[in-house]
């Protein structure tokens, strides 16, 4: 009786979670190359498949397994929910017209590579760019993050960001004049993904390496837009409140049931 | 938990809001001279990390990825979209418009910026001394100081920014002064003071000197104003947009209320 409440239990805590998840990506719905969270929850293996304890060969008590599950009759029922690690949805957000030469959308794989103030390289594919002080091409934000090239060297624009040009391949021409090429970057692992927020990702320590010529396009004028999608969202959230009050009710029920049986089962005259 | 979902929520509500100030205020400034609309950018917050990523499971291996969520949004920054304005026509001698990158620069008070105000607003007028003064606001005096001597029937100023005036009884103009254009590495870097003048920053760098039709700073077109390049189209868009994410914000908080309720309520008594 009380591990069914514990199992309704984790139901609540999963739809909670993905609530927080689907909120975030709402509250991010207007930011350029914001990648959407996917919460995912798998089935919990019952206790013992997680111990990797075999049910035949199961002693209880017995030294090998000393830990192993004390109620047999709950072996064949299910640990109930837990999470999965939470994935970044990576596909490709919508293009966005904007008109601004320093504005560069990517369309296919890849990222901008930038240096933090830390000076670790991050990726992002917010390509929402300005010019500081110095003439550094950096991310238009409070930071100031430079935008890296191929070679990953800062890009430095003679003269500011006046009369600029951006190629498909990201070639920077500058009154006609080619001054740098912006750098794509990308790892094979896409699991590896870490969020840093400021639009900001990096691959954990896997090596990044330049995309291919050609595989993907750069545009200048446009940014990408999130690949939140609002209908989805919200019909997720729909579904995440129903579930929550479903288990929630499980619990009530749960309890009752057992308020019965503790108060009133036995009770004589 | 859903408290999580709620502040998310709210930091969505609160950078969208914004954005409705900045597009209402484009808008508002749709007719005014040399008027430079604004863009608000936003950016994801900072991740809660509920798992690391890289543990080892009962089995042995390492997690590829961690779990998290997302706390939110937030304004990353407001940019100044100089893109050139069109260029009004109004047959007025002492309305010049800039037709490239430049700025006129004018004298503010002391105490503000480096003491200069730089505009695009070309709208002068003579003061009672005889100065080339600012139509609006204080009527602040244009750097180099030009002066129109009393008696002047006729001003002409060329596309590099000679001043040349004809005085009555005169049958040849004479030179009075020349119009000179300052730039900036970073001009997104400027700080707005109202009343179309700018002050220079750290981060837009030193203004760079040129006499117009000189280093890419623009050439002076007497007799027409810089409209304002606000695009009402646009900018409706983009209010309607943001009405739509301020929506699903809400939808996103109501949605969080919900389950903390369902939690809260869970235990009748």
């Amino acid at each position: 009786m009380i591990y069914g409440l514990y199992l309704s239990a984790t139901g609540v805590q999963t739809s909670a979670h993905r609530q927080d998840t689907i909120a975030n990506n709402l509250a991010n719905a207007e930011t350029v190359g914001f990648k959407k969270d996917l919460s995912l929850f798998r089935q919990r293996l019952t206790e013992a498949q997680e111990r990797r304890v075999s049910p035949g060969s199961r002693r209880p008590y017995g030294p090998l397994f000393p830990a192993a599950p004390t109620n047999l009759l709950l072996e064949p029922i299910g640990g109930g929910h837990e999470f999965q690690p939470t994935l970044i949805d990576t596909a490709q957000g919508e293009l966005e017209p904007t008109g601004s030469p320093l504005d560069l959308a990517i369309e296919g794989g890849g990222y901008f590579a930038v240096v933090d103030s830390a000076g670790e390289t991050r990726l992002t594919r917010n390509g929402q760019f300005a010019v500081d002080s110095q003439g550094n091409l950096t991310l238009a934000n409070a930071n100031g993050e430079k935008v890296l090239d191929l070679q990953r060297r800062p890009i430095r624009l003679e003269g500011g960001a006046a009369d600029v040009y951006v190629g498909k391949d990201g070639t920077i021409t500058q009154r006609g004049r080619a001054v740098a090429r912006v750098g794509l970057f990308d790892a094979p692992d896409r699991r590896r993904l870490v969020k840093h927020g400021g639009t900001l990702l990096s691959f954990g320590d896997q090596p990044i390496t330049p995309v291919p010529a050609g595989a993907s396009a750069i545009h200048g004028g446009f940014v990408e837009r999130a690949n939140v999608d609002a209908a989805t969202e919200l019909a997720a959230l729909m579904d995440t409140q129903r579930q929550l009050e479903a288990n929630a009710n499980m619990i009530r029920y749960q309890d009752q049931t057992l308020a019965k049986l503790v108060n009133e089962v036995g009770k004589i005259g | 938990m859903a408290i999580t979902a709620l502040h998310s929520a709210a930091t969505g509500l609160r950078a969208l809001s914004t954005r409705i100030d900045v597009v209402a205020n484009n808008l508002a400034n749709a007719e005014t001279t040399a008027f430079k609309r604004s863009r608000v950018n936003f950016e994801d917050l900072m991740y809660l990390q509920l798992k690391q990523p890289g543990v080892t499971n009962a089995a042995g291996d390492l997690s590829p990825a961690g779990i998290y969520v997302g706390l939110g949004t937030r304004i990353s920054n407001t940019q100044i979209d100089l893109e050139q304005g069109s260029l009004e026509s109004t047959n007025r001698p002492l309305d010049v418009g800039i037709s490239g990158n430049g700025f006129f620069r004018v004298k503010i008070l002391d105490s503000i910026g480096d003491g200069f105000g730089y505009t695009r607003n070309g709208n002068f007028f003579v003061n009672n001394e005889g100065d080339l003064v600012l139509g609006m606001g204080d009527g602040y005096k244009l750097v180099p100081p030009i002066q129109i001597p009393p008696g002047t029937i006729d001003v002409s100023i060329s596309e590099s920014g000679i001043v040349e005036v004809t005085r009555e009884g005169e049958d040849e103009a004479t030179t009075v002064g020349q119009l000179e254009l300052s730039q900036f590495i970073n001009p997104q870097g400027l700080k707005l003071l109202g009343g179309s003048i700018y002050v220079k920053t750290e981060a837009s760098g030193d203004p760079i000197e040129s006499n117009p039709g000189e280093d890419g700073a623009g050439v002076i077109l007497q007799g027409f104003l810089e409209s304002s390049n606000v695009d009402p189209v646009k900018e409706l868009v983009t209010l309607i947009k943001t009405q739509r994410a301020f929506e699903l914000n809400s939808q996103s908080i109501q949605t969080a209320d919900q389950a903390l309720q369902t939690i809260g309520n869970l235990r009748r008594f």
